[in-house]
């Protein structure tokens, strides 16, 4: 995968990574769900249409943010794996 | 009388929201991940005429939007695309544009990156081009409450701006007074071929004058400009080497694959191209901004930071409240895009969290991300969803964009020569 395919020693920036991708498309998903279609409600309550988005379309994107986001997540938990048994082989001097 | 064009969007495709959505986090993907690996940046193709006098990667951007323009008249032509989702979502054209975009290529050059670029450095682990990001809100923010207020005013009552936008700012219509197939195709003609074959001439100045100046002593210099990429910036040995996937050995493509070699300029350009298509056929009739988009983000993400604290911008703060939707397909493409960018990143071992040795730099690049938020706002858009995408639309937004920007960036360059 990397150029750097001997490592003097391993980076544990490889294994926080993925887990920052993970925490970050849970919490995008997280944040989209509760937050965006209310403050477009708020928009209607306070009679400003002009920014206002459809519920079909808000529904459009949660649909499909969350398949990305089990995409994501996948992949992070694939990397991170990845990573841990190049870990524990660094560490058996493997 | 001239006949007036429609300005009813139609569908191509009628899978719903979800479908539209999809596309755009796909294209923002590739987005993400082809800029990375190919190290695109608007900003950098420009300065680089003024300091090292290549025009290789400012080429290979007269190449995009040549292609953009070619490839998107071609789907209308053909019937793939109704004429008017291509049209309905041109911008009003004005002072703003220029005004902006010099603010914008000043800003940006001194930040270090456009508004593409920023996002996938930062993705990558720079830590000057968070600031930027952190600086673009700020800028976003100061604009909104004190420049668009007066802009709006000069716009609605078309102070040096136009009123209308749409057809009115598409090319065949000014020039033919038409939006008929024929008038389409030979403006896309017209626009495309020039900027492509301009693009491949620009790139091959460059690499014949470098193949000239390289040391030639023993053939040395020639076999090491045969040897070199051609499309990594340095020198190839035909000037249209790296215009073709197709030209790619097959150990070329095998270390592009596996990520040991940076995608060169003009094969990036094509996978970039690929990716503003997709969202062009897919996003027609649901979405006006249906091209690539990537500033706007910028504001909509202070919104969004600011949504869990209990303030919503929409409802009362100027531009938030009547000119951005609270979200559009634009957010999926540009998260997704900084996904992509940090797969590529990642995956190529170039992901590093990287601190400038000069603190300043970071200074600079936060003010600088402050003019790139006020500049991008000003003018309607960046570098992105207003340059390359008008030129994709048939508008001519992008070229006042283009040569302001130009302008600005020389401006920067001239500014960090006393600086330094």
């Amino acid at each position: 995968m990397s150029t750097r395919a001997t490592p003097q020693r391993f980076s544990y920036a490889r294994l926080i990574a993925p887990v920052l991708l993970i925490v970050f498309a849970a919490g995008w998903y997280h944040f989209s769900v509760v937050y965006i279609p209310q403050a477009n409600s708020q928009l209607v309550a306070n009679d400003n249409l002009s920014v206002y988005v459809p519920v079909q379309q808000i529904q459009g994107y949660l649909a499909a943010l969350l398949d990305a986001t089990y995409l994501i997540i996948s992949a992070g938990v694939i990397l991170f794996a990845y990573y841990l048994v190049k870990l524990f082989r660094f560490r058996s001097g493997r | 009388m001239l006949s007036v064009p429609t300005m009813l969007p139609q569908h191509v495709f009628s899978f719903g929201y979800i479908f539209v959505y999809a596309a755009f986090g796909v294209s923002g993907f590739v987005l993400g991940w082809v800029a990375q690996r190919g190290n695109y940046c608007f900003v950098n193709a420009m300065s680089s005429i003024f300091t090292t006098k290549s025009y290789d990667r400012f080429g290979a951007l007269l190449i995009l939007f040549g292609i953009s323009a070619l490839l998107t008249g071609l789907l209308v032509v053909v019937g793939v695309v109704p004429a008017v989702d291509q049209y309905y979502d041109n911008y009003f054209s004005g002072w703003y544009i220029v005004v902006g975009a010099t603010i914008f290529g000043f800003g940006a050059t001194m930040a270090g990156g456009c508004n593409l670029s920023m996002l996938y450095r930062a993705a990558s682990g720079y830590v000057q081009n968070w600031l930027e990001l952190v600086g673009m809100m700020v800028g976003t923010y100061i604009f909104a409450v004190v420049i668009w207020p007066f802009q709006s005013f000069t716009m609605a009552n078309g102070i040096l701006s136009t009123k209308l936008g749409a057809y009115t700012e598409y090319l065949p219509y000014d020039i033919f007074h038409s939006v008929s197939q024929v008038s389409i195709g030979i403006t896309a003609v017209a626009l495309g071929f020039p900027l492509v074959a301009l693009g491949l001439f620009l790139q091959r100045k460059t690499r014949s004058k470098r193949l000239i100046q390289a040391p030639v002593v023993s053939g040395a210099g020639i076999s090491r400009a045969l040897a070199a990429p051609s499309s990594t910036g340095r020198v190839g040995p035909f000037p249209f080497a790296g215009l073709s996937g197709a030209r790619l050995g097959l150990s070329d493509a095998k270390e592009m694959l596996l990520l040991r070699r940076p995608y060169g300029a003009n094969f990036s350009t094509l996978l970039l191209a690929g990716a503003l298509l997709l969202v062009f056929v897919a996003g027609a009739g649901y979405t006006f901004n249906y091209l690539v988009i990537t500033s706007s983000d910028g504001g909509r993400f202070l919104e969004y930071l600011l949504m869990p604290f209990g303030v919503n911008l929409a409802l009362s703060t100027p531009w938030y409240n009547d000119a951005l939707p609270i979200l559009d397909p634009s957010v999926l493409m540009v998260v997704a895009l900084i996904v992509g960018a940090f797969m590529a990143s990642f995956l190529s071992g170039d992901f590093k969290i990287r601190v400038p040795h000069q603190r300043k730099r970071l200074v600079i690049g936060f003010s600088g991300g402050i003019l790139v938020g006020i500049g991008v706002r000003t003018a309607l858009g960046c570098n992105v969803g207003l340059m390359w995408t008008s030129f994709a639309q048939l508008g001519y937004d992008g070229i006042l964009f283009l040569f302001a920007m130009l302008f600005g960036v020389w401006i920067a360059i001239r500014v960090q020569r006393h600086l330094v």
